[in-house]
């Protein structure tokens, strides 16, 4: 009985001696135990085990002290204790230590990025959606914030979807909600004032657009806005053409001025080169295959896979650590 | 004649916004990005795809600097073009904390 119950007692603590494992291996010899006991406490709540490491290993080489560590780890704590995304805050991690920015300023932002997705959040909870949807339109909303939507406007986005729905079907409620976020996401990526982009939602909906007529809305402020150089202008025009009436496939005939060059060149970028490069083209005779394996991004002309590890020592090319 | 031709385009191109300096294409399941910086010597790619991970992108036969990626999926992304930050003239962008911003990336089909 005794042995049975020790090797019972065995078979439980695998997990988390791996875990021991993993995190004492994935770190530097000398990582301060505080730090190791930070990260098991990450892992623990869910953090995926490679990414908590990956971090921590970032923020050593970066020379974040230990306590901006441990606060980094805090960060990932409290917005998994939330239920808010993580990744987008690990994200923002990496994304600092490439940008060469400072230890603080890196955790000032990862901070930001938790509040906005938290604020999202509790904006989610009076729009009439499933935990599933909840968690995409969190992340529109906060994908709207950080584009520039200040925090009024996305609140009154978020109430008139939520008159706006509040007799619709859950389904229709659903497809509104996604819709109505990713064309005011679009909207706000493509700078257009957040004025005026409450502005757009509240003459569709007060014109009763359901989700697909604001899906067409959104298509066409995406084709008509490459290339302009005033989108807020568009969207003031799309916004009174709306109160007018027009349905939005009318709406590309509002702002003439504003379209696309002829051939459909996209991306913002200046014309392509002679021989007409155009966005899906079919590939030339011998045109390139894609690099195996990787994360699959490559150089240009070599197509030849380069590695992380090509990357110059010491972070970023260029520019001291601030 | 030519002198007036030519104030006339640039005046169209000021107009219409035309300073944009990229351009992308979709070959094989490829997302291929175009990057005119003709006085660059060294231009890295970063973007959410991999944790901005650096890659060294390529200079071509015309002197645009690429990377291939696969395609599909949406991210965030910019440049480092001689050890300074850099973005193209990119639709779709996003402030990104630091005081600086990023260019994203849609896929059409998510439109």
């Amino acid at each position: 009985m005794k042995r049975l119950l020790l090797a019972v007692c065995f078979v439980f603590l695998i997990p988390f001696l791996s875990f021991a494992d993993e995190v004492d291996k994935g770190l530097p010899a000398d990582t301060p135990s505080r730090i190791k006991e930070s990260v098991r406490q990450v892992i623990d709540l869910g953090v995926e085990p490679n990414a908590v490491i990956k971090m921590t290993q970032s923020m050593i080489a970066d020379g974040f002290s230990e306590q901006q560590i441990i606060t980094g780890h805090e960060l990932l704590i409290k917005a998994k204790k939330q239920n808010l995304a993580e990744e987008p805050i690990i994200n923002k991690l990496h994304e600092g230590i490439a940008k060469n920015v400072g230890a603080e300023d890196i955790l000032q932002a990862m901070e930001k990025v938790r509040a906005r997705y938290d604020l999202a959040n509790t904006y989610t909870q009076n729009l009439k959606t499933d935990e599933a949807q909840a968690r995409v339109m969190a992340k529109q909303m906060a994908e709207c914030m950080a584009a520039g939507m200040d925090k009024g406007s996305m609140n009154k986005i978020t109430e008139m979807l939520q008159q706006k729905t509040k007799n619709s079907s859950k389904d229709e409620a659903l497809k509104l909600n996604e819709k109505t976020l990713e064309t005011a996401r679009t909207m706000a990526r493509s700078g257009v004032d957040s004025k005026d982009i409450v502005d757009v939602m509240s003459s569709a909906f007060k014109r009763n657009y359901n989700a697909g007529e604001m899906e067409k809305l959104g298509n066409t402020f995406t084709a008509q806005s490459r290339g302009s150089s005033s989108a807020s202008a568009l969207a003031r025009a799309y916004s009174d053409a709306i109160r007018n009436g027009a349905p939005p496939d009318k709406l590309v005939s509002y702002s003439p001025s504003m379209l696309p060059p002829e051939g459909g060149f996209t991306g913002g970028g200046s014309p392509p080169p002679a021989g007409g490069i155009a966005r899906g083209a079919p590939p030339p005779a011998g045109g390139r295959t894609p690099p195996p394996g990787g994360s699959g991004i490559s150089a240009g002309t070599s197509g030849a896979q380069i590695s992380p590890a090509s990357a110059p020592p010491g972070g970023a090319p260029g520019g001291e650590r601030k | 004649m030519l002198k007036a031709l030519t104030v006339i385009c640039a005046a169209l191109m000021i107009l219409s916004g035309c300073t944009n300096n990229y351009y992308y294409q979709i070959k094989d399941d490829q997302l291929h990005i175009f990057f005119h910086e003709p006085r660059a010597s060294k231009v890295f790619f970063l973007s959410s795809l991999d944790q901005f991970e650096l890659h060294e992108t390529m200079k071509n036969e015309k002197g645009l600097w690429e990377i291939s990626l696969p395609s599909g999926q949406s991210f965030e992304y910019f440049f480092i073009v001689d050890g300074n930050l850099s973005i193209p003239a990119c639709d779709q962008k996003e402030k990104d904390d630091f005081g600086f911003e990023n260019c994203i990336y849609i896929p059409e089909e998510d439109f």
